[in-house]
Parts: structure tokens; C-alpha cells; sequence
């Protein structure tokens, strides 16, 4: 039935007020072998608080390997020129980054229980948009986009993104009409007032679906460049080289701010010294864009008996950057170290110049740290995710099935762990809140009603 | 309410206008984007008159395009096939009434661009369509112009003052009184349609009220 009166009331036409929204009662999560969306309830009225009250069991089981996802609709559907008060935050679009299938889960009449309600197959993905690998989902403005790692045949390049239509999920095919120098993808957000997407630079599927592969990481074929897309003409308008030392760019988080042209990008890993980094992206005075490194951070000198193959010949545990989430009012950024076991919080007030303002340490490749509960934790803070007024954060702890293999060859079980914010810096884990999953991993949570990674707003 | 009375007419046409000027999607939320978007009042009134001035437009194709056929083709003829277009539009906007044309010039928008927005979001609308009662009932070409511009009056002095309000007070508030305006359109345009075909066949001195220029 078609909707009378009223916005769906999780839409917000601005970061800012978005921030008032009601605490989440609700997370769903990516499990991982075999693959599932995993509920978990985070009201803390609740008797099952904290707890896995319900698992969407997929049907392909193990191929489709669960990453990222997102919402079909979101607060974007507020923009003036595509308005859409008839959307709902509803449905749930969960692409398998190996399979490149996506399921449309419904979170309603029961979000506790959602249910899978389209599936659409590889076959047709591959053929409307020439691509595979799906990986970020966001809702945008007139449709669903999803950034895609490889190209429809084989495993390499190149990558993009492709749309979705919103109402009846068909595949309308690949968004660029013009990709310039752009053939590795990852991330992509965009600065939507300014008519300006940005993306970023894994690799293409034959650099990562086997594991991290040394020799041609050595060699800096990882991918090390952000890219700048017209969003009209859906043309290349810049690219911004990090340097090929910089391997790996992959989160971007710009500001939530619709006024402001900046953005932060993170570096998994500088091949020289095995640090990561993070860059802020911004446009001149001139109009042009610029990236300058605003933080790094260095890798730990290690015992090789305590290392891991892979990392043997290095002698040391790199950081391994590899999830990053900004508060909705673009003061603190997250970055989790998935290496060396640490949360960080990262005062970017102003965005140039950074402070740490506080540090969890938890699991990690050597010696890995307990959580404060007493449990031992496997792998390390990686998706993390922020709620919508910012005062909780929750994290899980693995990455990839065939990096978490190497990385942590003993095996990773999946844990969903949070953190309390102090609203002027400073973190802590919460010891009364720990998710473990035995022999199941997981991977990408997203909040009920929107958290800080998926809503686009359109005025400040 | 007799709508055969020319003042009525002129209070219908206003109304009409005014039902116009309330929908987000013709403009009054562009205006307030781009406003926020600079922190400035007055760019709220500097982008109302370009939309303004492209629904004029859209406006202007649709009824200047029935006024057109009024006067060059026999009334019947005439009265018939707009009232059958009416209702079909009705009809398929009745199931995509949520859909919307595509817009692909940004949200970075000039003046100019904002006209040709505007004028796409009011001709994909139809929106000159609700004016086919008043354009064949007129007598005179005259007659229209008074009519549509009350119509055009109403229009803006709506959306000004919406948009004033929601500059003021803010979106956040302002959600849950969103009307589902695109049904309500679709709704309105089957509503016209059908009220046409009936006045044209149950009124049997249709033709003279439209003056007798034809006989």
C-alpha cells in the first residue's frame, strides 16, 4: 500500500540531525562459512541483549562469501531532484563478493526475522554490467550502486560501479560513461552537492581472491590511486597518485558535511616500511583535487618465530588499515588496525591535522590481547561501524577468508565486540557486550534505522 | 459549486496553483537546498523565480498547446480526444506515480539550469493538463489569460511561502507533513479526465456555452 503522509522517519535531510535519531535496537551482520545475515539485538532493555537471536541462512551456503552491504533507500532520498518520499529503508542488498550474487533480504514486517525476497544471479549481473565481484553498496540518489571489483569474464579489470533500480531492484547496468585512467576499484562515496564521486583502488580479483599475493606486492601492482568522477556525466575528471609505495587504497569516508569537499582515504600499506597511512583528499582554491598524508601509522618490530609465513621476512606486524568510519558530525574518525590489534580514535576537527584521542587494544597477530571480559579474541578490530548519535561503536574481526588465513593461519572466530565513546575523546570497550561466534566469521554490521557509513545527506 | 461561473473558475485555477506550489518535488525544495547549501535567505527568492519561470514554461507548452486545439479544431473533436489523454496520463501516472524524470545536471545548479529543471519537472508532470476545463469552456482566448494567471500567481506566492517556513524551521520538521503529492496528481488527472467526458456527454448545450462561434 502506497504511503499517504510522511518521509520513512529514518531519513534525515542532514548529518546533523541525524544524530538525534533513536539509539539502534538491532544489528545485522555478515557471517561468513556458511554464509548468513546474523541478527543481533542491541536493545539493552532486552533479556537477549547482545546476543544472536536470529541467523537468515543463505542458500548458496559457501560460494557466495558474504562482505559488504547495505540498504536499498536511505536519507539521499531527501535530495531536491531526487525525491523520493515514497522509499522506505527497507530491504537489505547483500552481495556475495565472491559469487557476485546479490540477495534483496526484507527486514519487514519483523526485522528480527528478515527474509529473502529477490535474487539476482551472477549470470545477470555479468551481463547487464560487464562486471563481478561486488562489494560496497550504497543507497544514492536514484538507485542503488555497487561498486564491483573485476570485470564480468575472467579475473581481472576493469572494475566500476553499477546501479540498481530502487523500486524493483532490475540491473540497469554500469554507471561510468567515461572511466579515463580508472581500471582498479574498491570503495567509492561521493560529494554529492559538489556532483563529485570518488573512488578507490584494491586490485583486480586475481591479486586477491587466491590471498594477499607478496611477490606482487613487492612488485606495487596494488592498486594506489583515487579517482574523481563527474557524477553528471558520469565522466573521469581527476586522479590523485599516492605514489606506487602506497599499496592498497581503500576506505574513503568523505565528510558527511554537504558543503565540504574534503574526505579521508587509508592506505592499508606502504611496501617501504610497512606502515599504513591516511590521507585526506580536498579540492583547492583552484578547483583542483589534492591529497596530503595526514596520519601514519608505523608497523611493530616482531619476534619471526611468532610470525606468520607471510610475514616472517619482514619481522615485523604492519598495522593493516583496513576499515575506517567517521562520525556524523565529521569530528572523530575510527580506523581499525586489523594487524596490530587496535582501535583508534582520530580527532579530525580539523581534517589536516589529526589527534589521537583514544585507543582500544584487542586480539591482534602476536600476542594477541583479551578481551576485557576474560575471552580470547581471534583476529582483530576490522569493519567497524558507528552509531548514528555517535556514542557506540562495534566492530567484528576478520577480513577475507583467504587474507584471514594467512594473516591468522590459526583460524579466526567471529566476534562482535563494542565500544563507548566519551563524547569529547576517548574510548573503552564495553566488557559487559562480547559476540562470539564459534567457526563462523563475520564480517560488515550495519545498524536498524542507519548507522555512520551508509546515509548520504543533502543539506548541511 | 457552479464551474461554469467565471469566478468560481478564477478560484479553482488559484487553488489548483496553489496545490502546485505545495509539491516538494516542483521546486519550493530546491530553492531551500540551495539556500542551506550557501547559508544564504535571499539565494532562497534568487532560485525561486528561474523555477518559477520553467514551470511558466512547462506550463505554457501544455496549455498553450490545448488552447491551440481549442480554436483550430471542431470543440467536440477537441474536447473528446483531451479528456481521453487526460485520463490516460492519469492512469499510468496512477502506477508510477512514484517514478520521476531522471535528472542528470547535478545539484551544483545555475540559474539556467534551474529554469530547465523546473520546466522538466512540470511538462513530465502534465501539469498544464489540469487547465483543459477552463480551455474549453472558454469563449475567447481571452478568457484563459486571467484564469492562468491567478494560476501562475498562486503557484508562486505558494512555494515562496513554504519555502520561507521550511528555511526557517528547518526539513527535519517538516517530514511527516509530506503528502504523497504524486498520487494525489495521478488521482486528480483521472478526476479531470473523467469529468470531462461526463460533461461532454451529459450536457446537452455543451456547445453553446462554449459560444456559438462554431455554428
Amino acid at each position: 500500500m502506497a504511503k499517504l503522509f510522511g518521509t520513512d522517519p529514518t531519513f534525515y535531510p542532514s548529518a546533523r540531525s541525524a544524530m538525534e535519531a533513536p539509539p539502534e535496537k538491532l544489528a545485522y551482520v555478515a557471517l561468513l562459512k556458511p554464509d548468513a545475515i546474523g541478527v543481533v539485538d542491541l536493545d539493552p532493555a532486552s533479556n537477549a541483549y547482545g546476543q544472536l537471536i536470529n541467523k537468515l541462512e543463505l542458500p548458496e551456503g559457501l560460494e557466495d562469501e558474504l562482505h559488504h552491504f547495505g540498504w536499498n533507500a536511505c536519507s539521499s532520498a531527501l535530495c531536491p531532484t531526487a525525491f523520493h518520499p515514497q522509499l522506505e529503508r527497507r530491504y537489505l542488498i547483500v552481495p556475495g563478493i565472491r559469487s557476485s550474487r546479490v540477495y534483496i533480504v526484507d527486514t519487514k514486517p519483523d526485522p528480527r526475522n528478515p527474509k529473502i525476497v529477490h535474487t539476482i544471479e551472477p549470470e545477470e549481473i555479468k551481463r547487464r554490467t560487464g562486471y563481478s565481484r561486488l562489494h560496497t553498496v550504497h543507497c544514492g540518489p536514484e538507485g542503488i550502486f555497487i561498486s564491483a571489483l573485476g570485470a564480468a569474464a575472467g579475473d581481472g579489470g576493469p572494475g566500476g560501479i553499477l546501479l540498481l533500480d530502487h523500486f524493483n531492484f532490475n540491473v540497469l547496468g554500469a554507471w561510468e560513461i567515461d572511466r579515463g585512467t580508472q581500471q582498479y576499484a574498491y570503495d567509492f562515496w561521493w560529494h554529492i552537492a559538489h556532483d563529485v564521486t570518488v573512488t578507490s583502488e584494491w586490485a583486480p580479483p586475481a591479486l586477491f581472491e587466491n590471498g594477499l599475493n607478496l611477490e606482487a606486492l613487492l612488485d606495487r601492482q596494488y592498486g594506489h590511486k583515487l579517482h574523481f568522477f563527474d557524477s553528471r556525466t558520469r565522466s573521469h575528471i581527476a586522479e590523485i597518485d599516492f605514489g606506487d609505495q602506497h599499496q592498497m587504497v581503500l576506505e574513503l569516508r568523505p565528510a558527511h558535511d554537504p558543503r565540504k569537499t574534503y574526505g579521508f582515504a587509508s592506505v592499508v600499506i606502504d611496501v617501504t616500511n610497512l606502515a599504513s597511512s591516511i590521507w585526506v583528499w580536498h579540492r583547492s582554491f583552484e578547483g583542483e583535487w589534492k591529497a596530503q598524508k595526514v596520519i601514519e601509522i608505523p608497523a611493530k618490530p616482531a619476534d619471526p618465530d611468532k610470525l606468520p609465513p607471510a610475514l616472517k621476512g619482514v619481522g615485523a606486524v604492519p598495522p593493516l588499515v583496513t576499515d575506517m568510519v567517521l562520525s556524523l558530525d565529521d569530528k572523530f574518525l575510527y580506523v581499525s588496525c586489523w594487524g596490530t590489534g587496535e582501535l583508534r580514535q582520530y580527532d579530525v576537527s580539523d581534517p589536516f591535522n589529526p589527534s589521537l584521542t583514544g585507543v582500544v587494544k584487542i586480539g591482534g597477530i602476536i600476542d594477541p590481547v583479551p578481551h576485557p571480559s576474560g575471552s580470547q579474541i581471534t583476529g582483530g578490530p576490522q569493519m567497524v561501524e558507528l552509531s548514528r548519535d555517535g556514542r557506540r561503536v562495534y566492530f567484528s574481526n576478520s577480513l577475507y577468508s583467504t587474507w584471514d588465513d594467512q594473516f591468522y593461519p590459526d583460524g579466526i572466530h567471529g566476534a562482535m565486540i563494542k565500544v563507548d565513546v566519551n563524547p569529547k575523546g576517548g574510548i573503552t570497550i564495553d566488557e559487559k557486550f562480547l559476540l562470539q561466534l564459534k567457526n563462523v566469521r563475520a564480517h560488515q554490521i550495519r545498524l536498524d534505522g542507519g548507522d555512520s557509513s551508509t546515509d548520504t545527506f543533502c543539506y548541511p | 459549486m457552479d464551474l461554469f461561473n467565471y469566478d468560481n473558475q478564477l478560484i479553482v485555477a488559484s487553488l489548483l496553483g496553489a496545490f502546485h506550489g505545495t509539491n516538494p518535488a516542483m521546486g519550493w525544495l530546491f530553492a531551500v537546498f540551495l539556500a542551506v547549501q550557501k547559508g544564504e535567505r535571499r539565494v532562497l527568492l534568487y532560485s525561486l523565480v528561474p523555477i518559477a519561470f520553467g514551470q511558466l514554461l512547462g506550463d505554457s507548452l501544455t496549455v498553450g498547446l490545448q488552447t491551440f486545439a481549442r480554436f483550430q479544431f471542431p470543440l467536440k473533436t477537441v474536447h473528446i480526444v483531451i479528456s481521453i489523454l487526460i485520463l490516460l496520463y492519469g492512469f499510468y501516472r496512477l502506477f508510477r506515480y512514484y517514478r520521476h524524470f531522471k535528472w542528470s545536471g547535478g545539484l551544483n545548479v545555475g540559474y539556467g539550469q534551474l529554469v530547465l529543471w523546473s520546466f522538466l519537472a512540470s511538462s513530465t508532470h502534465g501539469s498544464g493538463l489540469l487547465f483543459a476545463p477552463f480551455i474549453l469552456n472558454a469563449a475567447e482566448i481571452t478568457d484563459i489569460i486571467p484564469l492562468w494567471f491567478l494560476h501562475e500567481l498562486s503557484m508562486l506566492t505558494t512555494m515562496t511561502v513554504i519555502a520561507m517556513i521550511v528555511y526557517h524551521f528547518g526539513i527535519v520538521s517538516f517530514r511527516r507533513f509530506i503528502v504523497n503529492f504524486e498520487l494525489a496528481w495521478a488521482v486528480l488527472l483521472i478526476g479531470v479526465g473523467l469529468f470531462l467526458l461526463l460533461m461532454n456527454s451529459s450536457v446537452p448545450g455543451h456547445v453553446h456555452m462554449h459560444g456559438g462561434e462554431l455554428f
